[in-house]
């Protein structure tokens, strides 16, 4: 038997165009924003990104490294509220803090997390607070629990892989570039029909190879890469700030595209953290407020989150860096966020405030991101996309 | 109210591909990925599904099926199975060897590498002539214009021109994976020369040899001190990271039985751990290693042991149970399944046990197992075995075709050049991390490109086709050449019909359409299933 994609596509009772955007996306629907989830691999500093430069502590333990309270002249810390301060390299967002569409959560993390980064991202990424929980990513199971069919680009990986926090829901896209996601050889047309009679097995690789064919089918035409961009944005020359620039455009396409993973490595600093963290955190900031930018008026439909597998000891290591700790932040940037304001319940810095030396975490970030499902994605079984817990009281973080 | 789930399933296609996919496979943890791991168990590839897998079931409890295909593709023989598993790609010359000469005998021949004449490796003396510059050599240059790149690329390009070309297939097989084991980010900095001095003083001497000497040679690696911060690691000021890697990715594994005291600890034990930045070699400076009492996993080290409180870890390490399985569970992985059976796990962790962690007695047992020989087209070809093992079977000839560009390229946009992951994990070894969207399309498209490339006047593609006049003739000849086993007579007919279309299929092809079809079969061959398979 011979299954070409087309007859395949045929079974599925639907073209490709019209499977481009679910119904529940052209309909209002100001409840749901894209969601573009950054995820700091290496365990970024919070206590350095967002100081504590109230607490005299915060100085006892990081002589060398202590981010100078904020007036102190070059290298000070940017004052939030008083009792925080933003590490200067994260100036270009404070404009976003200031006008409340920027919030930050502090001593934020996965309780159960053991100092390893490999375990401790994947918890994160599948939404739990200790190994075993559940199969799956936590966006995986959001999207499988929605009653409507999304779009082939509901899901896209901003990447060469797809995110662990994806996986469970094979129809999730990895698309690091928009210019190289065709194919363009002169047999490629005849090549990319046969080549779907070559791969119609219904298992992991055939599904993969379908969506796929189906995918490039419909993008090849879209032009996406052309999108400009706008509002006299200026995205700088490094890998966070080409995925963000390239998030954009799958945005600008409105190809129904709801969820975009982007991924951030360099974070783990254990040694020469004061010049390595102030590159991360420019490369972080700049490509975050150049997005926005870019995005302009869509912002009231776009949501950013970050995480990161965990936080830094409190006290500095005698490399110039920190090994690795418990609480971090999280940052959210978006129009619907209730910004302008640092959420925590500090835990302190005092040696019996410290967990073995860590910063404690005090907001489990299965909170934030609940809250996130709730208000400004779809909604959804909260106890099963992160099973297991139960959500404390929301923290106000967005805008209902 | 219609789920997502049921209009899926209603609609067909779609749904089966959704629920066959529905788990998850771990890609890096090698604590979670044992076989009664629940969340390991993957649904027998080429079932139906069974049940509607909802977020909040639980999995499966049975073990996985280890010999679980990607895809179901036509017997292949043994041999066939065999080289796939050891080398990076079939060539014609491995096959016609191996065909003659029987497993066994090409098991013991790849098993003493020196022992097979290899003029890759004479090649790769002029080819890349900075990597045999001494320490201090490449030290000392460091400050030439463009040196460190040069020597980073002549590193990465020697991995991939051994790979395409060399005759020690196997133990390239092995270099590439306990680089990956003892993962150094190469990429930039001065780790760019140091690790120069690793993969040739560390990885090379020790691939096929004890497991013992190649974590002590690790240990003591400049660029591994470097890389994991150990150079920095000081009485008083201890520098964590070497510690808990060594631990957690070099020995026991992140759930072995270690705890944070430990990692604090043995910390403590290698400080002072150093090396000599302008000849890169190991130092020990005793004034900067704390000399106190540890304790390492309940044993007590002395104080006053210098220099050898770091082996006496090294040494507790190797002979934790921990690390016996945590090495045989990799092993089987890369060679086996991505569900590493456990029945196997545990014959190669007794020979890591009995053997002191002989590599080859390890090996030899997996290819001796019967799970082995089970575990047809069970593994993905990653981003380097795709790209090699399409120029070891279409383009064989090294004076015809250079790697070290287009290969090297198609390895940069799919990310995996050899010594660049940036995390101490090394490259993942499951198909779930690899195979996806962005994947393929960069598959498909360097697969279509490369056989129609031309190097010397006629394309890879057509350089195959020897006597094949007809359209059957010239699908049979290039799919023996590319695949070396049969294909479905579907994909068969699927071929022959593209070559003639509605003509004649028995008429005889001019040299246009000779070179034309070759082009487009060999192009679909390397971008099918078959070829995403080893």
């Amino acid at each position: 038997m011979l299954v070409s994609r087309r007859n395949f596509m045929g079974k599925l009772g639907a073209s490709a165009l019209s499977l481009l955007v679910s119904p529940a996306s052209a309909a209002e629907d100001t409840k749901k924003d894209v969601l573009v989830c950054v995820f700091q691999r290496g365990a970024m500093d919070g206590l350095n990104a967002v100081v504590p430069y109230a607490e005299g502590r915060y100085y006892d333990l990081r002589p060398t490294l202590g981010i100078a309270a904020p007036g102190s002249g070059d290298g000070s810390a940017i004052d939030l509220d008083g009792q925080f301060g933003l590490h200067p390299a994260m100036a270009p967002l404070k404009a976003q803090y200031d006008v409340g569409n920027m919030a930050i959560v502090h001593a934020a993390g996965a309780t159960q997390v053991d100092h390893s980064h490999f375990s401790a991202q994947r918890l994160m990424e599948l939404g739990l607070n200790s190994q075993g929980e559940a199969p799956g990513g936590w966006l995986a199971r959001y999207l499988n629990s929605q009653s409507i069919a999304g779009g082939i680009f509901q899901a896209i990986s901003v990447a060469n892989s797809t995110q662990k926090s994806l996986s469970g829901y094979p129809e999730a896209l990895a698309m690091a570039s928009a210019a190289d996601f065709k194919l363009t050889s002169r047999y490629a047309a005849e090549t990319s029909v046969l080549l779907s009679g070559l791969s119609a097995q219904q298992n992991t690789l055939g599904g993969q190879m379908a969506s796929t064919l189906t995918a490039l089918d419909t993008f090849g035409s879209l032009g996406v890469e052309d999108l400009p961009v706008d509002n006299g944005a200026n995205y700088a020359n490094n890998s966070f700030a080409r995925a963000m620039k390239q998030a954009a455009q799958y945005i600008k396409a409105d190809i129904g595209t709801e969820i975009i993973c982007v991924d951030t490595g360099g974070w783990d600093h254990h040694n020469n953290l004061a010049s390595r963290l102030n590159g991360k955190l420019t490369e972080l900031s700049e490509g975050l407020a150049a997005f926005v930018q870019d995005m302009g008026a869509r912002m009231a439909n776009v949501t950013v989150i970050t995480m990161t597998e965990f936080g830094r000891r409190a006290k500095e290591n005698s490399s110039n860096g920190t090994d690795h700790g418990r609480g971090s932040c999280m940052f959210a940037v978006g129009n619907n966020v209730n910004g302008g304001k640092v959420y925590t319940d500090w835990p302190g810095l005092a040696e019996n405030q410290l967990r073995k030396g860590d910063l404690e975490i005090t907001t489990d970030y299965r909170t934030v991101l609940g809250e996130l499902v709730n208000k400004r994605m779809r909604g959804g079984p909260l106890d099963e996309i992160f099973p297991g817990y139960t959500m404390p009281a929301e923290l106000g973080l967005f805008k209902a | 109210m219609v789920t997502r789930r049921s209009f899926l399933k209603a609609s067909g296609g779609l749904g089966a591909l959704a629920l066959l996919q529905g788990c998850e496979l771990d890609d890096k943890d090698d604590a979670s990925t044992s076989a009664a791991d629940p969340q390991q168990n993957d649904p027998p590839q080429n079932n139906p599904p069974s049940n509607d897998p909802s977020p909040t079931t639980p999995a499966p409890t049975d073990p996985p099926v280890s010999t679980s295909k990607i895809y179901d593709l036509p017997a292949q023989d043994a041999e066939l199975h065999f080289l796939k598993r050891t080398s990076f790609g079939v060539s014609q010359a491995d096959y016609d060897a191996i065909k003659q000469s029987g497993i066994d005998a090409y098991l013991d021949q790849q098993l003493n590498p020196a022992s097979i004449t290899d003029p890759a490796e004479s090649a790769i003396g002029s080819l890349f002539s900075l990597l045999a510059l001494s320490g201090a050599e490449l030290y000392s240059r460091r400050k030439e214009s463009g040196f460190q790149n040069d020597v980073k690329r002549e590193l990465q390009n020697a991995a991939i021109y051994r790979a395409c070309y060399g005759k020690r297939q196997l133990y390239e097989v092995m270099v590439e994976f306990w680089s990956n084991h003892f993962s150094i980010d190469a990429a930039s900095g001065i780790l760019r020369l140091f690790k120069v001095v690793d993969d040739r003083d560390v990885i090379r001497p020790n691939a096929l040899g004890k497991f013992r000497d190649l974590l002590h040679a690790s240990a003591k690696s400049p660029a591994m001190l470097e890389y994991l911060d150990n150079d920095d690691n000081r009485k008083g000021g201890p520098n964590e990271n070497y510690a808990r890697e060594l631990m957690e990715l070099h020995t026991l594994g992140v759930d072995g039985g270690y705890s944070h005291e430990d990692v604090l600890e043995v910390a403590r034990c290698f400080t002072g751990w150093r090396y000599v930045r302008d000849e890169i070699s190991f130092t020990f400076s005793a004034n900067r290693h704390d000399d106190d009492e540890k304790t390492v996993l309940g044993q007590i080290i002395p104080a006053g042991g210098g220099i050898t409180d770091g082996e006496k870890v090294l040494d507790i390490l190797l002979a934790h149970p921990s690390t016996a399985k945590f090495i045989a569970t990799k092993l089987v992985r890369r060679f086996v399944s991505d569900l590493p059976p456990q029945t196997l796990i545990d014959k190669v962790a007794q020979t890591f046990t009995d053997t002191d962690g002989d590599i080859k007695a390890m090996l030899r047992a997996i290819f001796s197992s019967t799970e082995f020989a089970s575990a047809h087209d069970s593994k993905f070809a990653r981003p380097m075995e795709f790209t090699c093992a399409a120029v070891r079977a279409v383009a064989p000839d090294p004076d015809k075709y250079y790697p070290g560009r287009s290969i090297y390229n198609m390895l940069r946009l799919m990310e995996q050049l050899p010594f660049e992951w940036s995390p101490p994990d090394g490259y993942p070894d499951v198909m779930t991390y690899w195979l996806n969207s962005m994947g393929l399309t960069r598959r498909w498209q360097h697969a279509v490109l490369f056989a129609e490339s031309r190097d010397n006047g006629s394309s890879h593609a057509y350089e195959l086709v020897n006597t094949a006049i007809k359209a059957d003739e010239l699908v049979d000849e290039l799919t023996a050449a590319v695949l070396h086993r049969p294909l479905t007579a579907e994909d068969r007919a699927q071929l022959i019909a593209m070559v003639v279309g509605a003509g004649d299929p028995q008429r005889s092809l001019t040299e246009d359409e000779l070179k034309a079809s070759s082009e487009k079969i060999v192009g679909l061959l390397l971008s099918s299933p078959y070829c995403q398979v080893r």
